[in-house]
């Protein structure tokens, strides 16, 4: 046995962290071809101390795209047959980069009690905060049209159908 | 996705390439490769052979003569946003162009490959129906002309045929005219989901009125072909562009003109998708015609 030296160690938390923040989006709807246009969106969020806030930047960025991707692009459909019919990504609403607003950020920072650092997590935060954020703005938006709810993605055609197009 | 193997040709002038295509059942020519390439991936079109007339001289350039603006079959569509004389005689093929893919694309795709292809989301086909272009094709026999009316038969469908080539596009300088495209992108696939594309010529009368002697409009991406809107025409025929007086009036006139779009069209004519139904692109026609009514106009009126 060759001669060496070892050493492992667990690091367990005492509790878990919890990040928060605040996402508020100004949108402006078309009812005529049920075009929706994210005019301001803003986020503030809170993930305790930053040690690089580049990455902290690009995750809220990155989190965003993902969240109003989901609010108004991406959908899985099947036919009748349940064959799916969104498999290529032509077929397949990513956005692009021209599909996406400016977004103002910032951070507080309320440090974790329960890490030496003071660290929380970032990777979701925007994410799970952007879908609902745009969802609740379009509705917001169509409340003169009695719409108090949206099924995500909020197509173009979903906003003229709820605005009474096609009726 | 890989695309099946296929054996690769570099054609040495269009004569070769047409021996070439007439040689090989199942031979297609590709340029720019941005229309067949993609479908040969997803097995939606199938080729033993490409024949690469990409690098061919003679095929390329914009001249402007005899009141026809001649773009060469191997043209980009980023030399077509460009050109001073498109852009002059008709500004709908430069917007067209201008709107298709992103910057690497324009930089490489053709617009006879483009027109060949026949896509019928594509945004050149509208600018070519409304500025009544033709096309030079060549085949072994010599060369035909083919009429932007004639050339699209339906989603991937035209009169070109597989052993034929596109080397010339055609479209008439015509006087007191003005052209223009817009496009509504479609979030999945970039390509248009409508399209509309309006040319009109004017008579001028005594009082220095305006008056619509010619009315070309036609619409790419919601239809299952490349269609002009002969409804929206007839309404604009005779149409008097008033100046700052008459706009409200005239307004209320694009907007008449542009709810004919959908005339003559059924709900299995318009396309669709996850996303889209036919009564929905039926509802967006009339809208973005009325956009392309009003931005042709305008365009009149900024070059007077």
């Amino acid at each position: 046995m060759d001669p060496g030296l070892e050493e492992t160690n667990f690091y367990d938390p005492e509790n878990f962290t919890y990040p928060f923040g605040t996402h508020v989006a100004v949108v402006e709807v078309d009812p005529g071809t049920g075009d929706i246009e994210i005019e301001r969106y803003v986020a503030v969020d809170d993930c305790g101390e930053i040690i690089n806030p580049l990455i902290v930047e690009g995750q809220v960025h990155g989190g965003i795209a993902q969240g109003i991707a989901a609010a108004l692009y991406e959908g899985a459909a099947h036919d009748e047959h349940a064959r799916l019919q969104t498999r290529r990504m032509d077929e397949y609403a990513v956005p692009h980069a021209t599909m996406l607003p400016d977004y103002e950020t910032d951070t507080t920072v309320t440090p974790s009690p329960h890490n030496p650092l003071g660290v929380k997590g970032v990777g979701e935060s925007a994410t799970i905060a952007a879908a609902p954020t745009v969802v609740s703005a379009v509705v917001d938006a169509l409340e003169p049209f009695g719409v108090d709810h949206l099924d995500m993605p909020i197509t173009p055609m979903a906003v003229w159908r709820a605005t009474g197009g096609g009726r | 996705m890989y695309a099946p193997e296929f054996e690769y040709r570099r054609a040495e002038s269009v004569e070769h390439a047409l021996e070439l295509l007439a040689a090989h059942e199942d031979a297609r020519p590709i340029a720019g490769a941005h229309g067949l390439l993609p479908r040969l991936r997803t097995g939606e079109e199938s080729a033993s052979v490409l024949v690469d007339i990409g690098h061919l001289d003679g095929l390329t350039g914009i001249d402007e003569r005899d009141d026809t603006i001649r773009i060469g079959a191997l043209t980009t569509h980023a030399e077509i946003a460009g050109s001073d004389p498109v852009r002059e005689h008709a500004g709908a093929m430069a917007d067209a162009a201008s709107e298709l893919g992103d910057p690497q694309v324009r930089n490489g795709a053709t617009i006879g490959g483009n027109l060949a292809h026949g896509d019928a989301r594509a945004d050149l086909p509208a600018a070519f129906l409304a500025l009544d272009g033709e096309l030079v094709v060549r085949g072994v026999d010599g060369d035909r002309t083919v009429p932007a009316t004639d050339l699209f038969k339906g989603h991937f469908r035209t009169v070109v045929a597989p052993h034929e080539l596109i080397t010339e596009v055609r479209l008439p300088i015509e006087d007191e005219s003005t052209s223009a495209y817009v496009k509504r992108r479609n979030p999945l696939s970039g390509y248009a989901l409508v399209g509309v594309s309006a040319c009109l010529g004017f008579a001028v009368t005594d009082d220095d009125a305006r008056t619509v002697e010619t009315a070309r409009v036609a619409v790419t991406g919601a239809t299952t072909k490349p269609s002009r809107l002969p409804g929206v025409e007839a309404a604009l025929a005779g149409m008097t562009v008033d100046g700052e007086a008459g706009r409200l009036d005239e307004t209320d006139r694009l907007t008449g003109a542009a709810a004919r779009a959908t005339e003559g069209f059924e709900a299995d004519d318009y396309r669709a998708d996850s996303q889209t139904s036919p009564e929905y692109l039926a509802h967006l026609l009339p809208v973005y015609t009325e956009q392309a009514l009003h931005r042709a106009v305008e365009g009149y009126r900024r070059s007077r």
